[in-house]
């Protein structure tokens, strides 16, 4: 029984399996930090400390330096001079102002990042003449004052929140697909029957199929875990957050098992396979409960449902170990 | 072409007949409900995330006696870990919220005494005859604020406002507009394209089911070499086109489906050039692997690179304009109303369909048992490019269309090194560069190490590259590409182009190296003299 583990092990590697799933996962977290950047770039421009170097120019009510009469700002505006224009027209001391942007996304995009920071300053201090408090919370780390800056919580949520929970269900898809692969090999390539005249029983080698992409797989977690904490993010609680994540694979891989034994075609057991996985990913990343999610949280150190966590892991692998009841592969 | 067609159909039939159809039918349907399910409960994943000493009328926080933060003295304190920090972040959003509702309520009108419009205007359209204007009436004036997509009528409403709120009855109809479309600057947001992404997610999805389902039976008939019986009764292309074309109808139809539903009927035109690339990608992926499990994973992998390449330029279509090249921020502009230019059109389908050719050539010059049934990726590579260019004008033609492949992984290389450290960004990047370019002139002159296939290739990639700067394209990366000269990347290319034919007798893998390293050694040269 381990040396069909053993030769389906050494296959995975040979052909380059390993390598191409840690490529896939460096690259899932690579470009999903992208993706983040990107979107905080967008929204949220201070957390870089990016405000760039537009130049505004204001016409009517002044409250910058560089001011203007309306036609010469729009003049400025219209030969590029300016980055655009705020007119500001003040009725019973509310300040109402246009403000004139490029019909560019681009250029939009950056230059109102930097009006929202000089408004909201002007608002501020609007605020302190007429008498309306503004907020006035200080943080502190130690005796120290300091700034936080905006979006760090997005940041937080996406890494244990998404990209943790889609790392571990990537892992739990990849390693039923190997199932999937290896039991519809062995049956419509007929090597089963060989299988099967050895002294091996059919339960040894259902065992053995699932058992492969568990070690495979386990070895992948504990790659993207160890990775994770080499780029500095936090991982609380290694063992629980690994054992969870196993726990998500053997029910997937039990899922995959069954589909192929019953099936017994590649073809169909990866298409309803695929199909259900993709259904359930926004069920898996977005609540409380979901295992995947659970992974990310005891990551990071949050409270989870522990009696959950512990039925969901307990009941995966009693279908793990079900599942050679359930399909059986013998003869075709 | 349709005999293999039919022959296809009826094979899918076969399979996906009666049970099989039902229980498919079935799982679509549990998947279908349980996005929908997640749709309806919303999100709760964040739930108690942060911990606080008291208690936050906030969803994401709990308490606890080792919280992430400590409210005492209405002071904030954090410790220096990025879930403290995160916490802290997240209370003072819900702060400012909650002191904006008690301002707002307190002090009324007053709470914002900065109210934010924004206008977007063509600078080039604003004419001096709008300006000078008579105010007209503000009901009309606010209305265009609000809705107004026109240049003209914004400028007329921008300049209006500030000029012709003289009368008490202007200013009343004026406040009473304002509620509706002015806003605190707090408020302000950047366009946002999140929406829009899902949007264009939904025409592509079912698609990549289709795929899925083509490159099985495709790998099914490869490694039960059916493809060779069928070989002997069909040409080629016949034999690949007519797999490919049930499928491939079957996601026209469903990207068609969503475009009609969307109510932008040609639409589904931007998802072609992706899907077709999805496509002869997969067909020639089949091609060149052994068994199921090396299918699996690089059909895996092929599809994340598409899919990223598709996608991730439309998320970052606001800041870069290179982002033009993928069809998907185009088929997003297109959906939102915006005028496409031809150019960008062109050049992004194009690209598309070149790759796609490109590949589904070399698929055709792999139907063949050594490369099938081989061993090393590599060596197929070089016995594909050996059966495919079979002269120096071809050499140069696939050096010069190949530039849409060294495009495509430049990007990714952009991608790749910027999640590394600020130094190590440009070393990495020129290295990046220098490994997919010389690779690709070295698989297409390993075709036949001569000189003059060595000097026909450089020439091709060389032209190639010169017409994507053409395009203005690499512009803003031009230091990275070096794409300012004209005499000395010409030269480089020349030069390791010869290097590899010269070397090639040594050892494949040594002529790549010696080349790569000479091309990333002039990068950083060139790089350092010009810093």
């Amino acid at each position: 029984m381990l040396e069909i583990v053993k030769k389906d092990l050494k296959l995975m590697f040979r052909e380059r399996t390993f390598v191409s799933i840690v490529f896939l996962m460096v690259f899932v977290a690579g470009i999903s930090s992208i993706v983040t950047f990107g979107l905080i770039m967008l929204y949220n421009p201070d957390y870089l400390g990016f405000y760039g170097s537009s130049k505004v120019a204001v016409a009517g009510e002044c409250f910058t330096e560089r001011c203007y009469d309306e036609k010469t700002a729009m003049e400025l505006f219209k030969s590029g001079k300016v980055d655009a224009v705020l007119i500001v027209s003040d009725l019973n001391g509310i300040k109402y102002v246009d403000v004139i942007v490029p019909d560019d996304e681009i250029k939009a995009a950056q230059v109102l990042g930097y009006i929202k920071k000089l408004l909201t300053d002007y608002e501020e201090r609007l605020r302190s003449v007429y008498g309306v408090p503004n907020l006035e919370m200080k943080v502190y780390s130690g005796s120290k004052e300091i700034e936080i800056p905006s979006g760090s919580s997005t940041v937080f949520k996406f890494i244990y929140l998404i990209l943790i929970p889609l790392l571990s269900i990537t892992t739990a898809v990849v390693a039923a697909g190997m199932t999937i692969d290896s039991v519809c090999e062995e049956i419509q390539s007929r090597s089963i029957e060989v299988l099967l005249s050895t002294p091996l029983t059919p339960f040894k080698i259902s065992i053995s199929k699932v058992a492969s992409p568990m070690i495979f797989s386990s070895l992948v977690t504990a790659l993207w875990l160890m990775l994770l904490a080499l780029n500095k993010v936090d991982i609380v609680n290694p063992l629980p957050a690994f054992a969870i994540s196993i726990s998500i694979t053997a029910f997937f891989v039990s899922a995959g098992y069954i589909m192929a034994a019953k099936l017994r075609d590649r073809e169909r057991a990866q298409l309803l396979f695929s199909i259900l996985a993709a259904g359930s990913l926004p069920l898996m990343v977005t609540k409380y409960n979901s295992p995947a999610v659970m992974v990310g949280r005891i990551a990071a150190g949050a409270e989870i449902d522990f009696v959950i966590a512990t039925i969901f892991s307990v009941a995966s692998f009693a279908l793990l170990a079900a599942s050679p009841f359930i399909g059986k592969i013998d003869r075709v | 072409m349709l005999k293999v067609a039919k022959f296809e159909i009826r094979k899918s039939g076969k399979r996906y007949g009666g049970v099989s159809l039902l229980l498919i039918v079935f799982a679509v349907a549990i998947s279908v409900s349980m996005s929908y399910a997640s749709i309806l409960t919303g999100i709760d994943s964040d739930r108690g995330i942060y911990s606080a000493n008291i208690e936050v009328n906030l969803e994401t926080f709990t308490t606890s006696s080792n919280p992430d933060l400590v409210v005492l003295d209405g002071k904030i304190f954090v410790e220096q870990s990025d879930k403290s920090l995160a916490a802290a972040d997240e209370l003072l959003k819900y702060l400012k919220e909650e002191h904006r509702k008690r301002i707002e309520s307190e002090f009324g009108e007053m709470a914002h005494p900065v109210r934010v419009s924004i206008l977007y205007l063509e600078p080039s359209k604003i004419t001096t005859e709008e300006k000078e204007k008579p105010p007209g009436t503000d009901e009309k004036v606010s209305e265009t604020v609000s809705t107004s997509d026109s240049a003209l009528e914004t400028t007329t409403a921008a300049i209006t406002i500030t000029t012709g709120t003289t009368t008490a009855a202007a200013e009343e109809n004026l406040t009473q507009e304002q509620e509706n479309t002015y806003i605190p600057p707090e408020d302000i947001k950047p366009p946002s394209l999140v929406d829009r992404m899902v949007l264009a997610f939904l025409f592509v999805i079912p698609s990549y089911f289709a795929v899925q389902v083509f490159s099985s039976s495709l790998t099914e008939d490869k490694i039960l070499r059916r493809l060779e019986v069928l070989l002997s009764a069909t040409g080629r292309s016949d034999l690949i086109f007519g797999k490919m074309f049930p499928y491939f109808l079957l996601s026209l139809l469903s990207a068609l489906a969503v475009s009609i539903y969307l109510n932008s009927i040609l639409a589904f035109l931007f998802v072609i050039p992706v899907v077709i690339l999805m496509f002869s990608a997969q067909t020639f992926v089949v091609m060149i692997s052994r068994s199921y499990r090396e299918a699996t994973f690089l059909l895996l992998v092929v599809s994340l690179l598409i899919t990223i390449y598709a996608f991730i330029p439309a998320v970052f279509s606001t800041a870069i304009p290179l982002s033009k090249i993928s069809p998907i921020t185009l088929l997003l502009a297109y959906i939102h109303g915006e005028e496409l230019a031809v150019a960008d059109l062109a050049l992004s389908f194009v690209h598309y369909f070149i790759m796609a050719f490109m590949l589904l050539y070399f698929s055709m010059k792999a139907l063949n048992p050594d490369i099938s049934y081989g061993r090393e990726i590599f060596h197929k590579l070089v016995e594909i490019s050996r059966l495919s260019i079979r002269s120096d004008y071809a050499a140069f033609i696939f050096a010069f269309l190949s530039i849409s492949f060294a495009f495509m992984a430049e990007l990714f290389a952009i991608l790749a090194v910027f999640i590394l450290p600020r130094q190590m960004m440009i070393p990495a990047m020129l290295i990046s560069i220098a490994v997919v370019e010389e690779f690709i002139k070295g698989i297409i002159i390993f075709s036949s190490p001569t000189l003059s296939r060595a000097v026909f290739t450089a020439l091709g990639f060389f032209l190639g590259e010169k017409i994507l700067i053409l395009f203005n394209l690499l512009q803003e990366y031009s230091i990275a590409f070096l794409g300012q000269f004209l005499v000395l990347p010409l030269i480089l290319h020349i030069v390791t182009a010869l290097s590899i034919a010269l070397m090639a007798k040594k050892g494949y893998r040594k002529a790549l190296g010696l080349a790569i390293a000479l091309h990333a050694a002039y990068d950083y040269a060139v790089v350092m003299l010009l810093a």
